[in-house]
């Protein structure tokens, strides 16, 4: 039974992040593939942080996030201006980046040994403890995180994202200044992936650059598209999916190096499969032109 | 000491140019970031130790040493089977793909579909764990103006530029390359002059995967095999590609230089494992501030 | 002066789009803006706007330098363009384009629109929004994607997103390509409209009939040059321009 909270619970950092991908990439159209970035330094921060210093997850969090946030408007500023595949490849670089630097920065994150002990959330002195209890967290998470982004897109503001999205000469030819939205819109992913980052590290209780690679990019990419770009939902959809129908390969009863390496196939067989025949996806607004 | 830094950066440079020329003759092409490259890399390099062993009866231990045509074999057999993927790629998706008018960045994105499956295939069939393509006792290596190279080396050194003069030769002089010249210029215009751009595309794909089949099996002779090989791979010949600038041989070459030597200076300062990000970085540099590499040329679009 | 193009040089790749070109605007005009095909006509669009800069030269809107600036900026200082081919938001219905345009920028900004604590109320903007597509009788395709529309509804909507900016300056390229006479109509009868609000225009235009019929000055380009301006009966006599024109178009 704890089994499967637990898979729900990755199921909601997922859902974060793939909400949190889906205002860059669905919403506005930038090829965004390094955002694992954004929730390596959240996780890095906050545990950091905890550690080290012995703050509150609940301000690591807040200052992993807000970091994460920084980063995205630091890329974004001279990024801006790449055309379609260069930016995307750009954005891979940055993911690339940043876990060279955490594999390597030995002295501030021990570099491939990873950071083991990350203390846990604590609500009102009360350490939570139980699979159920950080359940909740997330699902409040996933709400606080689907509500704000929607207020978000659905705002004029979100209008001016799908403008950008649709046509950019357009837009700008309205007095749109695409370049601040881009960046603000960053910030914003950014922000929330590094929440999800630091929820992934204080709900594990250990971080390492592993999980954080391109691949860990790709793999929120896919669920995004695979659920649906430009709804929220269907990152919300393609999140539960992706992650519930791997696990279930578990029960097939295969080694799990034999599961991972299945899981990364199915991964990028999907990600074939839905450029060729359904780039919008399950319930998606939006497809790669 | 110079010499040995100067010698490493040579062979990076090397490692490098075959990777990124097969990379720069499928992309000049078809004009999309053609990832999958790593996978048929890799491809080629478990192809060549499938074949050895094959060839040499699993039963001989590593002690023993492999003799030379088998090696030769292997080569073949690297090239070949990398050949075939790429063109397997090209036509299952690439093609199909072409034919919905889709953008350089679906194709990019298919791409790396195809590299994340082929990568995970091979490691569910050969497994995780590094394999070696080397049999026998580890030769020496020859001493060349105070720094040590091994035989192998000095073959990697000598494949990446007669792999270079070949490609320059077959570009200027035959017709099928120039045919891929021509559509690597204009392929409108090409295909009004009467040539089959599908057929120039099959042969950059047949000609740039086998190159990458020959870097995976040199590779693998220098240092090891294992099924993650080919990422590392593709992003170093891909740097290399777009900092020379994209779509030229030359600039092929000299981005594989230049990121050669940048790296192996720079390792003399920083500890090794900053090589990644000195990479990174240079491309990062290059790609937001001089996105068309050193020879490249930028092109305007009348609005 | 509303608009002064001083000495204005562009080259791609060796062609020279626009060859040291000097012209001006009069305030509340309607001009016209004709030559062979590559004679530079989008590419000025493009430099005035800020798509494009250019090598040399100096570009003056209500006294201002807006040589380098950015296209969004331009678009906010008051000139206002539509494309040679036809740019809409293909993917939002046509009122929803018309909200993009019409939408208050203060309210665009990122607090605001993550702020839960007050309501955003579209509704008056919506009514702003019908009642333009009402002026064009384009009402009924309000909750349409522009892709039901035809190409002149499509083209009506374009025009429309400009106005709704509420330049002072119009660029528009091409604005009757392809268009019925019952659209074309409309088109000129919103011209005389702005220009009886005190607004400029200038256009972009191959076919001399509507020249003739709008237009109260044309200025001819040819290889990035100005060949010729003035009223269009005169200039369209002038043999340089039927030079110009030899082997194109020509009505």
């Amino acid at each position: 039974m704890d089994y499967f909270i637990h898979v729900l619970v990755i199921v909601g950092i997922y859902a974060i992040l793939s909400m949190s991908l889906d205002i860059i990439v669905g919403y506005t159209g930038i090829p965004a593939l390094g955002h694992a970035a954004f929730s390596l330094i959240g996780a890095y921060t906050s545990a950091l942080l905890s550690l080290r210093l012995g703050l509150s997850p609940w301000i690591g969090m807040f200052a992993g996030a807000f970091l994460a946030s920084i980063a995205g408007a630091i890329f974004t500023y001279p990024a801006i201006r790449l055309k379609g595949d260069y930016l995307a490849l750009a954005t891979f670089g940055l993911g690339i980046i940043a876990y060279v630097i955490a594999k390597n920065w030995v002295s501030l994150t021990k570099g491939p040994m990873g950071l083991p002990g990350i203390p846990g959330f604590s609500l009102f002195g009360y350490e939570l403890k139980e699979v159920w209890q950080y359940l909740l967290l997330i699902l409040f998470f996933v709400a606080i995180t689907y509500i704000f982004l929607s207020l978000l897109v659905n705002r004029p503001f979100g209008r001016v994202l799908k403008g950008i999205r649709e046509d950019e000469i357009a837009i700008q030819a309205l007095g749109k200044d695409i370049s601040i939205f881009k960046l603000k819109v960053f910030m914003v992913g950014a922000f929330f992936a590094g929440i999800a980052g630091a929820l992934y590290a204080h709900y594990i209780t250990f971080i390492d650059p592993s999980s954080f690679t391109l691949m860990e990019s790709i793999t929120i990419l896919v669920m995004l598209i695979f659920g649906g770009m430009g709804t929220l939902k269907g990152a919300l959809l393609g999140a539960f999916l992706l992650v519930a129908i791997p696990e279930a390969l578990r029960f097939l009863g295969l080694p799990s190096s034999v599961a991972a390496q299945l899981r990364q196939m199915l991964y990028g067989f999907i990600l074939v499969i839905l450029m060729l025949y359904r780039p919008q996806g399950l319930i998606g607004q939006y497809k790669w032109r | 000491m110079t010499s040995q830094i100067f010698f490493n950066a040579l062979i990076s440079a090397s490692i490098y140019a075959l990777i990124a020329l097969g990379f720069v003759v499928i992309y000049s092409t078809v004009r999309f970031f053609h990832l999958a490259h790593g996978a048929v890399y890799t491809m080629g390099a478990y192809g060549a130790y499938t074949a050895v062993k094959l060839l040499s009866n699993s039963g001989s231990t590593g002690m023993q040493a492999v003799p030379l045509w088998i090696y030769a074999v292997a080569t073949i057999a690297a090239m070949g089977i990398a050949s075939a993927t790429g063109i397997l790629i090209d036509l299952l998706v690439y093609k199909p793909l072409r034919r919905t008018k889709a953008t350089s960045l679906i194709l990019l994105l298919a791409s790396f579909g195809v590299f994340i499956f082929l990568e995970n295939l091979i490691a569910l069939i050969y497994g995780n764990q590094i394999l070696s393509l080397r049999t026998g006792p580890v030769k020496e290596g020859y001493h060349l103006f105070g720094a040590v190279i091994t035989p192998i080396q000095i073959l990697i050194i000598l494949s990446a530029l007669i792999m270079f003069l070949f490609l320059f030769a077959l570009t200027r002089l035959t017709k099928i390359g120039k045919a891929m010249r021509a559509v690597a210029d204009d392929p409108v215009t090409a295909s009004v002059v009467g040539i089959n751009p599908e057929k120039v595309i099959f042969f950059a794909f047949a000609l740039g995967s086998a190159l990458a089949g020959l870097a995976g099996m040199l590779v693998s002779l220098e240092t090891n095999l294992e099924p993650t090989m080919g990422f590392g791979a593709l992003l170093k010949g891909m740097i290399a590609a777009i900092v020379g600038g994209i779509g030229s041989l030359t600039g092929a070459l000299l981005g594989s230089i230049f990121l050669g030597f940048t790296e192996n200076i720079a390792v003399w300062f920083l500890p090794a494992g900053w090589k990644d990000a000195i990479a990174f970085s240079v491309f990062l540099i290059f790609l937001l501030f001089r996105p068309e590499g050193i020879l490249g040329k930028k092109e305007e679009e009348a609005g | 002066m509303i608009l002064e193009i001083k000495n204005i040089t562009k080259t791609f790749g060796g062609v020279r789009a626009l060859d040291n070109i000097s012209l001006s605007i009069t305030k509340e005009t309607i001009t016209a803006i004709i030559g062979p095909n590559g004679s530079g006509k989008t590419t000025l669009f493009n430099v005035i706007n800020g798509f494009l800069k250019p090598d040399k030269g100096k570009i003056t809107f209500k006294g201002k330098d807006i040589t380098y600036l950015s296209p969004s900026k331009i678009a906010r200082y008051g000139i206002g363009r539509t494309f040679q081919l036809i740019r809409v938001f293909p993917q939002m219905i046509v009122r929803d384009n018309l909200l993009l345009a019409l939408e208050n920028p203060l309210r665009e900004g990122l607090l605001y629109g993550l702020n839960p604590f007050i309501r955003y109320d579209p509704g008056p903007l919506k009514e702003k929004a019908m009642n333009l597509l009402t002026m064009v009788d384009l009402q009924d395709m309000a909750e349409e994607l522009p892709c039901n529309l035809s190409h002149g509804q499509r083209r009506l909507l374009e025009v429309m997103l400009a106005i709704s900016l509420d330049p002072d300056l119009y660029l528009f390229d091409e604005p009757t390509a392809g268009v019925f006479q019952e659209i074309k109509d409309r088109i000129f009868e919103l011209f005389r409209q702005l220009k009886g609000k005190g607004k400029t225009i200038i256009f972009i235009e191959h076919n001399m009939e509507v020249v003739k019929e709008i237009a109260e000055k044309v200025i001819v380009l040819d290889k990035g040059r100005v060949i010729a301006e003035g009223e269009p009966a005169t200039v369209l006599e002038m043999s340089q321009v039927m030079e110009a024109y030899f082997g194109g178009e020509f009505t």
